[in-house]
């Protein structure tokens, strides 16, 4: 049996191998993938090739980013990106908005990256970059950049620079779309007025606490419609919350399908005096109907989601008798429209969270450490989904 | 002075229910009034809702304490105070339209402030006069004030054999637009299209024919749908706002075929969020309201103008003379009104005004001073009418042709009596000759036409109701609408026609066509003044015409 003792010798160096290894190869492999031979970045990415949902479609791509950048290009890391209803309907293909998808990543299959706003921190700029230095917060000027990544690379021209003092990452990589979308809904439909009043559904989202705080600020009431929660303590404390951030009224859905509720709309209006100019609507189907109702003449809804799929039965004398207006919104085309106006309202809003006038939206923060697993984020992302929450989610990227 | 008025003395369920004709005496000129002899006056659907307490502007005139309905038509001058004519804005003989809403055009004669009235070309023709304020100015206000619209834009609306559709069409061939007509089912589908088009649609299709073709079907053509008009709502409306482009308008300016409201119409989320299409609705008062008075005159003036060049042509109309009678032609034209069925007609209450003139261009022939030849052919019939006196100008041409004209209500023909008047009344219809409608009307009714609804229903070529009309009355109808508008009938309802009609009817159609389009021509041209009432005239028609009433009898019974 001569071949015994090499089997075993050859066992013997195998099980010994990591023991060996460990202490000074072990984080050394992890340092090798995260900058790489040669002082390529190693950077991991969500991605998906093909529509569908989250959980099925995404993948963990890892590539690598060459540390000599073209002349106009930025080395950006990811601090924190938020995970958006709007950034899942974009992934299930039911968005308006598409990004294209490339093989720039070298992904098997063309791909494109998920998520869609967030706060990156320069790491190195190209040679003729004059706008930022490293160092420098930035967002994406536009959405569909793809922002669910721990590196990238961008052009000077994707970025807008952002005053880091007295923020944080979570506060400026949530600033684009929510906020962005409250503030031109409430401004750009109608001529709304101190002391009017808007009607908000979906009040305890994003978008909804966005309205809710710049209303305040600009003098205007608020009703504010929120789903019931199973338990009624829930469903207190959630109005409380609200009425705090600056709502002037919260209702539950059923409150609003309550056949009094417009006489109590009246009574807080006093007697229909004080105009419900604007109607902010997420969701569709019969609550929303609901809402139209509690718009005053010459009233105006603007959709900017529908949760609930449903379409919307208008009845004639919404249309011709109250000559109500419908329109849809999204933040992603205004803001390609309107480079510079969006420019000028974030650091609008940024200012007043620095103020501490607009308090920061609750999340749920995950971790993507470059240990994090594929199957953790993917988790986080379809978790977005169901139920109520108790944040937005957002990724706030540690060790990458 | 022999004036009356159709007033209402409250809101009705119906229309018509509350509604009254009287008689009046105009009341004396004070400063700065004017007396006005209404010319036209249309029933457009505003109207219905007026009378239904369901428009935002209720009247401002009254006669017996009841309210004077009635927003457009198109008056004559007939007199005014001495005040009017030192600031010189009105004279006497002027043709003039309201400036206002609610002044109350349902009647025969108004005294009015000198400010409620617009002066217009004495050219514009009456039956656009009478329609620029509530036909023609919305169709313009819906493509100037309701979206941004650019040459090679698609405009899709319905009711769109409906006045205001009209004009829409017309006015966006003016701007370079393009337009998508639908209409609802019918069996004159080929007529209406035809002439939808040759007003200048580009398309014209039907209810079902759009539902068939499903959502943004015109866009996968490469056609931008940029604005939907929806005078409907309930389904049709919703169909219209399932063809449109992203960034595009739905506009609703009338729920005609959703009165109570009931149905509504659906909005989908693709529409409002993905396609950010706005949804809203058109006021002709709050447009309006965003203009200065003087504005609104020179918009007014400026149509006038486009009418007169030919930019606008007439609308589709059916016109009938004021009388008694009007409220129920009002009833009748407000039920299809209400039930959507029908935008097409609108009663004027005259074919322009049934006044009997001194106007002619060429003399009247007297009997008693013609050749004996002329004055054998003009007593042809036992009794006088215009016409025959202005024929026998052509003293050679006029006997033979009177013997001709007599072969046209031979009893020996294979063509029967109401066929006969079918092809009369349709021509006298499509080629504007009220002249010869109101002479034959009466033979018709004498021949089995014999409601004023029957009459109405030839009148707008809708011969669609099978207890009424017969399949050879509505291929004849057709025939006929292919002359006037073609000049030719085509192959296809030729060969229908010898099918149904046989040889001899069918040639029999068209020769008879051929002569009453001339005498419609030649009474237009020499401006025929209308006959005075001839006494006894339904007596004469039945002795004359016994032999085929005895005929028509028969056939009806064996149909």
């Amino acid at each position: 049996m001569p071949q015994l003792p090499t089997l075993r010798a050859s066992n013997r160096s195998i099980a010994a191998l990591p023991r060996a290894l460990a202490p000074r190869h072990g984080p050394l492999t992890c340092r090798r993938f995260k900058s790489g031979p040669y002082g390529y970045t190693q950077a991991k990415a969500l991605v998906y090739s093909k529509y569908g949902e989250p959980a099925d479609v995404l993948s963990l791509h890892t590539h690598s980013i060459s540390p000599s950048l073209p002349s106009n290009s930025l080395l950006l890391r990811a601090l924190a990106t938020p995970i958006n209803p709007a950034d899942i309907n974009q992934i299930q293909g039911v968005y308006p908005a598409k990004p294209p998808f490339t093989s720039l990543l070298g992904t098997s299959e063309p791909s494109a990256v998920g998520g869609n706003e967030g706060c990156f921190e320069v790491a190195s700029v190209g040679a003729s970059v004059k706008s930022v230095s490293k160092g420098d917060w930035i967002i994406m000027k536009h959405t569909g950049f793809g922002t669910w990544r721990t590196h990238t690379l961008a052009e000077e021209s994707d970025v807008l620079k952002v005053n880091k003092e007295g923020l944080t990452p979570i506060q400026v990589g949530t600033v684009s779309v929510n906020p962005c979308t409250a503030y031109r809904m409430l401004k750009d439909f109608e001529d709304i007025r101190e002391g009017q009043w808007f009607i908000q559904n979906g009040a305890n989202s994003g978008v909804g606490r966005a309205a809710i705080q710049l209303g305040k600020q600009w003098g205007l009431k608020s009703i504010n419609i929120i789903r019931d929660r199973p338990d009624p303590a829930a469903t207190e404390a959630m109005k409380k919350e609200l009425l705090e951030l600056g709502a002037t009224k919260v209702v539950t859905e059923s409150e609003l399908m309550d056949k009094g509720f417009a006489d109590q709309v009246k009574e807080w209006t006093n007697g229909g005096r004080e105009k419900v100019k604007i109607g902010l609507n997420c969701v569709g189907g019969k609550p929303t109907s609901a809402l139209v109702k509690c718009l005053s003449p010459s009233g105006h809804l603007v959709t900017y989601g529908g949760m609930s799929k449903q379409p919307l039965q208008l009845p004639t004398a919404a249309l011709i008798f109250k000559d109500l207006k419908f329109s849809g919104f999204w933040v992603s085309r205004w803001s390609d429209a309107n480079p510079d106006e969006k420019r000028r309202m974030v650091y609008e809003i940024l200012e007043m969270t620095r103020l501490g006038m607009f308090k920061d939206v609750p999340v749920q923060q995950l971790t993507w450490d470059w240990s994090t697993e594929e199957s953790v984020l993917k988790d986080a992302v379809q978790g977005t989904l169901g139920g109520f929450r108790a944040g937005k989610g957002v990724f706030v990227y540690g060790d990458t | 002075m022999s004036a009356s008025a159709l007033a209402f003395d409250k809101v009705g369920s119906t229309p018509t229910e509350n509604l009254h004709f009287h008689h009046f005496d105009p009341p004396d000129l004070q400063h700065n009034e004017v007396l006005i002899e209404m010319i036209a006056a249309p029933v457009n659907p505003q109207d219905i809702m007026v009378l239904l307490g369901r428009y935002p502007v209720s009247p401002s005139f009254k006669i017996y304490e009841e309210s004077i309905p009635g927003y457009d038509g198109v008056a004559r001058v007939a007199s005014v105070h001495p005040s009017v004519l030192t600031n010189g804005t009105l004279k006497p003989g002027d043709l003039v339209i309201p400036t206002r809403h609610g002044v109350g055009t349902w009647r025969t004669h108004a005294v009015l402030p000198a400010n409620l009235l617009l002066k217009i070309s004495p050219e514009v023709d009456c039956r656009i006069a009478a329609v620029l304020r509530m036909g023609v100015t919305p169709a313009y206000l819906l493509l100037e004030d309701m979206a941004v619209l650019r040459p090679g834009d698609w405009i899709i609306q319905n009711a769109a054999s409906g006045v205001i559709a009209q004009f829409v069409t017309q006015f966006a061939q003016i701007r370079g637009l393009h337009t998508i007509s639908v209409v609802r089912d019918r069996e004159d589908i080929e007529q209406l299209r035809a002439e939808l088009q040759s007003r200048g649609a580009d398309i014209v299709i039907t209810q079902s024919e759009l539902e068939a073709k499903g959502a943004a079907s015109f866009e996968k053509e490469g056609k931008r749908i940029m604005l939907a008009l929806d005078a409907v709502f309930g389904h049709s409306g919703s169909a219209l706002a399932t063809q449109l482009s992203p960034d595009a308008t739905y506009i609703n300016y009338g729920s005609l075929g959703d009165p109570q409201g009931t149905v509504g119409i659906q909005i989908t989320q693709q529409q409002l969020f993905w396609k950010q299409i706005t949804f809203k609705n058109f006021r002709l008062t709050q447009c309006l309201g965003m203009r200065s008075q003087a504005q609104i005159n020179d918009m007014m003036t400026w149509f006038g103008e486009l009418a007169v060049k030919g930019f606008l042509q007439i609308p589709r109309v059916e016109t009938v003379q004021w009388s008694e009678s009007v409220i129920d032609l009002i009833r009748l034209q407000s039920e299809d009104i209400l039930r959507g069925s029908k935008f097409t007609s609108k009663i004027m209450a005259s074919w322009d005004n049934r006044e009997v003139t001194n106007r002619h261009l060429l003399p009247y022939v007297d009997a008693e001073s013609a050749p004996p030849e002329v004055a054998a052919a003009l007593n042809t019939l036992p009794f006088q009418r215009n016409i025959f006196k202005l024929l026998a100008n052509a003293q050679v041409n006029f006997p033979p042709f009177m013997k001709l004209l007599a072969t046209c209500w031979n009893p020996d023909l294979s063509l029967r009596s109401s066929e006969y008047q079918v092809t009369v009344l349709r021509t006298a219809s499509l080629l504007d000759a009220p002249y010869e409608w109101d002479v034959n009307e009466p033979v018709a009714r004498v021949l089995g036409f014999d409601t004023d609804e029957k009459l109405h229903l030839i009148r707008i070529g809708d011969l669609s109701n099978t207890q009424f009309f017969t399949p050879r009355h509505r291929l004849i109808s057709q025939m006929v609408f292919q002359l006037v508008h073609d000049n030719v009938v085509s192959e296809a309802t030729m060969r229908q026609a010898i099918e149904l009609l046989g040889n001899a009817a069918t040639m029999e159609v068209m020769m008879i066509h051929g002569v009453y389009s001339m005498l419609a021509r030649i009474m237009n041209s020499v401006r025929i003044d209308f006959d005075p009432p001839i006494p006894g005239l339904e007596d004469k028609l039945r002795k004359y015409n016994a032999v085929a009433i005895q005929k028509e009898k028969e056939a009806a019974a064996q149909d």
